[in-house]
């Protein structure tokens, strides 16, 4: 038998056969922020606890899948899916555009004001989606930015091609933890949360290095993640639902052993603020 | 091909894996957009990255997934080839964030080509005759090698004509793809999937008499084709009327013209990224330019005139595009993240031909912010 739903009908029936389970996170970022740059709240407190990227510099690490949104154990041979997003927040800033990740590999503590090249060790590799089609490349703040930077990166691509990067210039102002640092809109650095690639390239299997171009002060995590899914919040203490399978969208597979996330482009600084979210997960 | 049912698509998607989701985030453009206008983001910062509409001046240039415009991936990568399968789009996802400007359109366009104009093709009032068509010669270069003078892109979609008799191989009437081998050279396949793989057909003799290649637009035979010019490089001064023009339409007949004289945009509407017949002033009209008759479609252009109104000045780059639309998304305000569920709103399910360079254009209704931020998704699935 094969793993996923091969009628409407098995797709009803996982839920109504046990293989369901229900999820939830809660954050409230201790972090300040701002419009139009995204963030990363896996780094904010609340539930999942939060994560600092924090291991031997320039080394790539992997994150405990436990310690993400849970999404219940192994489920091999079976396929798990994302069948329901549900957020809400009573906080101005939350009103935006969400993604749901999976956070597969990051490299840490990557020096923005060192003009040397950073070798990036990769002796752990990617655990899930191990050709790297479409794996993308974050730049997580973990220390604050002074802004005006840029920077290149040697990459592997899905292709097993070297590539090297365009020149990625960092927000013209600073950049606070926990935000994506090359992110920030009506600038030069409005690339969205993913790193742009070489033309050619259709995902990241490793990085090899990385170089500053001008510093810009601060630390940076670069991780690789496998966007799912993307949802939004238009209006606060109103809960956004978003049914997979319904409107549009398939139920994003969710491969066993993911650290799931959510990078979030705020309206406003979301500090202090509030977001609830919860999730469905059914496998067949 | 397609899908059967509701349970085949998910088959498709959850069993099968046969579904790929794409993020693409570009920003509006360099230049703060003017009220009223179209742009083409496809010479806009970000990913996939900016194209600038590289070749040669007049020749039909053709863009892929896989090749883009020959020099830089510039279109969505959807997931490659899936023939014999068919491949749709399940959604089409975009938001806004920019200080001025609302509300937006998107449309998501496959970009079948373009035709680049730079210095007097820009600024020239006389006609502008494009090149869609070379004589050839074949030889044997690890397969059958055809000569010719100009620089074809990888992937370009030809027929072939002859005086006398074509190299065993080639037929006539019959669609083939010429894969690049220098800028004067490809050789030839039978299919995009077999250029893509570089099977291409084995060299017999090089035929009798003179014989001729023709172009064609890459994919749908050119139904539902539009075509637009889109600055790349801002003229100096000017604002000529698309005077004459001559195409051929979907069904093959040739001699019929864009209509209403279009304006093209002055200094301040014709900076890189837009849609020179966009705008809210007289004798504007977007983003696509009207065609003749009960048109449909497009195959190829043969010409066109610029003249009346104000001729360009300066040193700027232009391309007259062709595509087809896929989908449609309104952006209400800044920050409205908005989807379009296509599996089940009309138009449900546009069909993404294998080789389809997805890129997008935007309409502002008001003038809106430089460098603001454009992120869109899209998932698009295939069957059978």
């Amino acid at each position: 038998m094969s793993a996923g739903y091969r009628t409407v009908a098995e797709w009803a029936a996982a839920a109504h056969n046990g293989a369901i389970i229900y999820a939830m996170s809660r954050k409230v970022p201790s972090q300040a922020s701002v419009a139009g740059r995204w963030v990363d709240l896996s780094m904010t407190s609340g539930n999942p606890p939060p994560n600092y990227y924090a291991s031997t510099p320039l080394e790539a690490a992997v994150l405990d899948p436990f310690r993400g949104i849970f999404h219940g154990d192994d489920v091999m041979p079976a396929h798990k899916h994302l069948v329901e997003w549900t957020l809400a927040t009573p906080t101005a800033g939350f009103r935006g555009k969400f993604q749901l990740l999976d956070y597969l590999l990051y490299y840490p503590f990557i020096d923005l004001d060192d003009l040397d090249e950073q070798v990036l060790d990769n002796t752990v590799t990617l655990p899930r989606y191990e050709s790297g089609d479409g794996v993308m490349v974050m730049a997580v703040a973990v220390a604050p930015t002074v802004s005006g930077g840029s920077f290149t990166f040697d990459y592997v691509d899905s292709d097993d091609v070297a590539r090297t990067s365009p020149t990625i210039f960092t927000d013209t102002t600073a950049v606070n933890i926990a935000s994506l640092a090359a992110s920030a809109p009506a600038t030069v650095a409005g690339n969205g949360p993913f790193l742009p690639l070489h033309s050619a390239s259709k995902g990241v299997k490793r990085i090899t290095a990385y170089r500053n171009l001008v510093g810009s002060g601060g630390l940076v995590a670069l991780v690789l993640v496998r966007p799912l899914a993307s949802a939004v919040i238009r209006s606060g203490n109103v809960a956004e639902e978003v049914v997979f399978g319904g409107p549009g969208i398939m139920p994003p597979r969710i491969v066993d052993g993911a650290y799931l996330g959510i990078i979030v482009n705020c309206s406003a600084s979301i500090a202090a603020g509030t977001l609830t979210t919860d999730f469905i997960f059914t496998w067949a | 091909m397609g899908f059967s049912s509701d349970d085949d698509l998910l088959n498709q998607a959850t069993v099968n894996g046969k579904i790929v989701e794409r993020d693409f985030s570009k920003i509006t453009g360099a230049a703060a957009h003017t009220a009223g206008g179209w742009h083409c983001l496809a010479g806009a910062a970000g990913y996939p990255n900016a194209g600038t509409y590289p070749g040669t001046d007049l020749l039909w240039s053709n863009c892929t997934e896989q090749d883009g415009d020959g020099t830089t991936i510039i279109g969505v990568q959807h997931g490659g080839l899936v023939l014999p399968a068919t491949k749709h789009l399940l959604k089409l996802g975009a938001l806004c964030v920019a200080a001025a400007g609302t509300p937006w359109t998107v449309h998501l366009v496959d970009l079948f080509g373009y035709y680049r104009l730079s210095t007097t093709n820009v600024t020239g009032t006389g006609s502008r005759t494009l090149i869609n068509t070379n004589t050839f010669t074949a030889s044997s270069s690890s397969g059958l090698l055809l000569t010719y003078t100009n620089d074809f892109k990888n992937y370009t979609k030809v027929r072939f004509t002859t005086t006398t008799t074509l190299p065993t191989g080639l037929s006539l009437a019959t669609d083939y793809w010429l894969v690049r081998v220098t800028s004067t050279t490809a050789r030839v396949a039978t299919s995009f999937a077999n250029a893509v793989a570089g099977t291409v057909i084995a060299f017999t003799d090089a035929g009798t008499g003179t014989h001729t290649l023709n172009c064609r637009v890459s994919r749908y035979d050119g139904a539902g084709a539009e075509a637009f010019f889109v600055s790349q490089t801002l003229p100096t001064a000017g604002g000529p009327n698309l005077s004459a023009s001559s195409y051929t339409n979907q069904a093959g007949t040739a001699a019929r013209a864009f209509q209403g004289s279009p304006t093209m945009g002055a200094t301040a509407d014709a900076y890189a990224t837009r849609i020179l017949h966009s705008g809210n002033a007289a004798g504007r009209y977007g983003p696509y330019l009207p065609k003749q008759g009960a048109d449909t479609g497009i195959l190829s252009i043969e010409s066109f005139t610029w003249s009346g109104g104000t001729a360009y000045t300066g040193t700027g780059v232009v391309a007259l595009c062709l595509g087809r639309v896929l989908a449609r998304l309104q952006i209400p305000g800044s920050g409205a993240y908005m989807e379009r569920d296509l599996r089940h709103q009309l138009m449900a399910m546009p069909k993404v031909e294998d080789g389809a360079c997805i890129v997008p254009i935007l309409f502002s209704t008001g003038a809106t912010t430089a460098n603001s931020p454009v992120n869109m998704d899209i998932a698009a699935i295939w069957g059978g």
